[in-house]
């Protein structure tokens, strides 16, 4: 397909989601429990590809589309008909993904439980760490937001954030004090905030 | 993907009412407060202690003094409605709020230059005894009503949205004292506007430790 019409269903189809959510969403007010189940599928594929685009393939992205759908629905009274959808809808998302990363608590991570389990087996915790070093990498490199990252932050936040890791362990990985990852975590969020509200949908 | 939270979404689905709540848009809270907490205030204020005597020929002769409460009122009402515009997602706009915080950083600003160079001379005339708990008294119920209009919607922002309606009830009641009360910059930045900044701190800490429980509560 030509590159300018390709451009041109590209617009026609956020124009039309963004008046189909909508829709769906006067539908909701009315009671039409089928619409909100409608919209809220719709919105959950749209937040997991914006969250996917930017920070990569991780189990906080699902954490974050679950918390976003909640604040959805808690704030779905606050949408104003005639007014666009996706400011409203992507300002929810934002904020909570910025509170997921805020959060202290330490996500529930697949991946580190099957290193951690690698380690104890094998013994080998040389090759787990550059496993991680290169899934950070990769990390780093594949997603939109995090590669705009100064690279210790971005890794520092990957490692803790995302991947779940202790800031010991994180601190052992990326051979610095638990103070400075703090830090650097700190700053890799106020940076991914100021990111995020920069982005226009 | 869908699957990973479509148990969340049958139960979230299943919980809407067939009637939802209404939420009252920004510009109709900015009309109601300008064209009827004002005048009610006014006429309060009136009725417990008469203004100043000669505040109306003030207001037509002196230019610098009507210019201080022009961008009084207009602060008053831009704090109102960004108050009420941050309370909903994605609503507030960057150059309105920059609006907002210039036009009430300028109406204090000139307050302030009155030190140096006074918009009107200083006097005595019309003084109320107890200005500074009059500037507290009217400003809290005023901030209670604008936070529940807050709550009520769904702030992303706590603080920020308690300190703009803090601030706007507050300085309403300020700019009604520089009306009513004697006139001198210093009395009016120690008498009026500083109650009107304890007002605005308070609102906002109170917003942003009701979300925070409330929020606290949901969760759990």
């Amino acid at each position: 397909m030509p590159l300018h019409r390709r451009r041109f269903s590209t617009m026609a189809k956020v124009l039309d989601d963004e008046q189909r959510w909508a829709d769906l969403m006067r539908l909701a007010h009315t009671g039409d429990s089928q619409a909100y189940n409608v919209l809220l599928q719709e919105l959950s594929s749209a937040i997991t590809a914006y969250l996917r685009k930017r920070f990569g393939y991780m189990a906080f992205v699902d954490d974050c589309v679950q918390e976003s759908l909640i604040a959805i629905h808690h704030a779905r009274h606050t949408y104003q008909f005639g007014r666009p959808f996706k400011p409203w809808l992507f300002a929810i998302v934002k904020y909570k993904t910025i509170d997921a990363l805020r959060k202290n608590q330490r996500i529930e991570n697949q991946y580190v439980s099957e290193l951690e389990s690698d380690v104890d087996s094998n013994g080998d915790s040389m090759s787990s760490g550059y496993a991680v070093n290169d899934k950070v990498e990769q990390q780093l490199l594949t997603s939109q937001l995090l590669s705009l990252l100064p690279i210790h932050y971005g890794k520092a936040m990957v490692l803790t954030k995302l991947m779940g890791f202790s800031v010991c362990d994180t601190a052992k990985m990326l051979d610095i004090s638990e103070s400075a990852v703090k830090q650097h975590v700190r700053r890799a969020i106020v940076k991914t905030r100021a990111l995020l509200e920069a982005d226009a949908i | 993907m869908n699957g990973k939270h479509q148990s969340l979404i049958d139960s979230l689905s299943s919980d809407i009412e067939n009637k939802q709540r209404t939420v009252l848009s920004a510009n109709r809270v900015t009309a109601l407060w300008l064209f009827i907490y004002i005048p009610l205030l006014a006429s309060l204020m009136w009725w417990l202690a008469p203004f100043r005597d000669n505040v109306l020929t003030q207001l037509l002769t002196t230019p610098r003094f009507a210019l201080e409460t022009v961008l009084g009122f207009l602060s008053v009402s831009l704090l109102a409605y960004c108050a009420i515009k941050s309370s909903v997602p994605g609503s507030l706009s960057r150059p309105i709020f920059w609006l907002t915080v210039s036009v009430t950083v300028s109406w204090i600003g000139h307050i302030s230059f009155g030190l140096y160079v006074p918009a009107l001379e200083p006097s005595m005339a019309g003084k109320r005894p107890q200005c500074y708990f009059e500037a507290l008294y009217y400003s809290v119920p005023a901030s209670i009503v604008l936070n529940v209009l807050v709550l009520r919607r769904y702030t992303l922002t706590p603080f920020s949205s308690g300190l703009l309606a803090g601030a706007s009830a507050g300085l309403v009641t300020a700019l009604m004292m520089q009306v009513a009360c004697m006139y001198d910059a210093y009395h009016g930045l120690t008498h009026h506007l500083i109650p009107a900044a304890a007002v605005a701190l308070v609102s906002a800490v109170a917003v942003y430790l009701i979300a925070a429980i409330s929020k606290r509560s949901a969760s759990a």
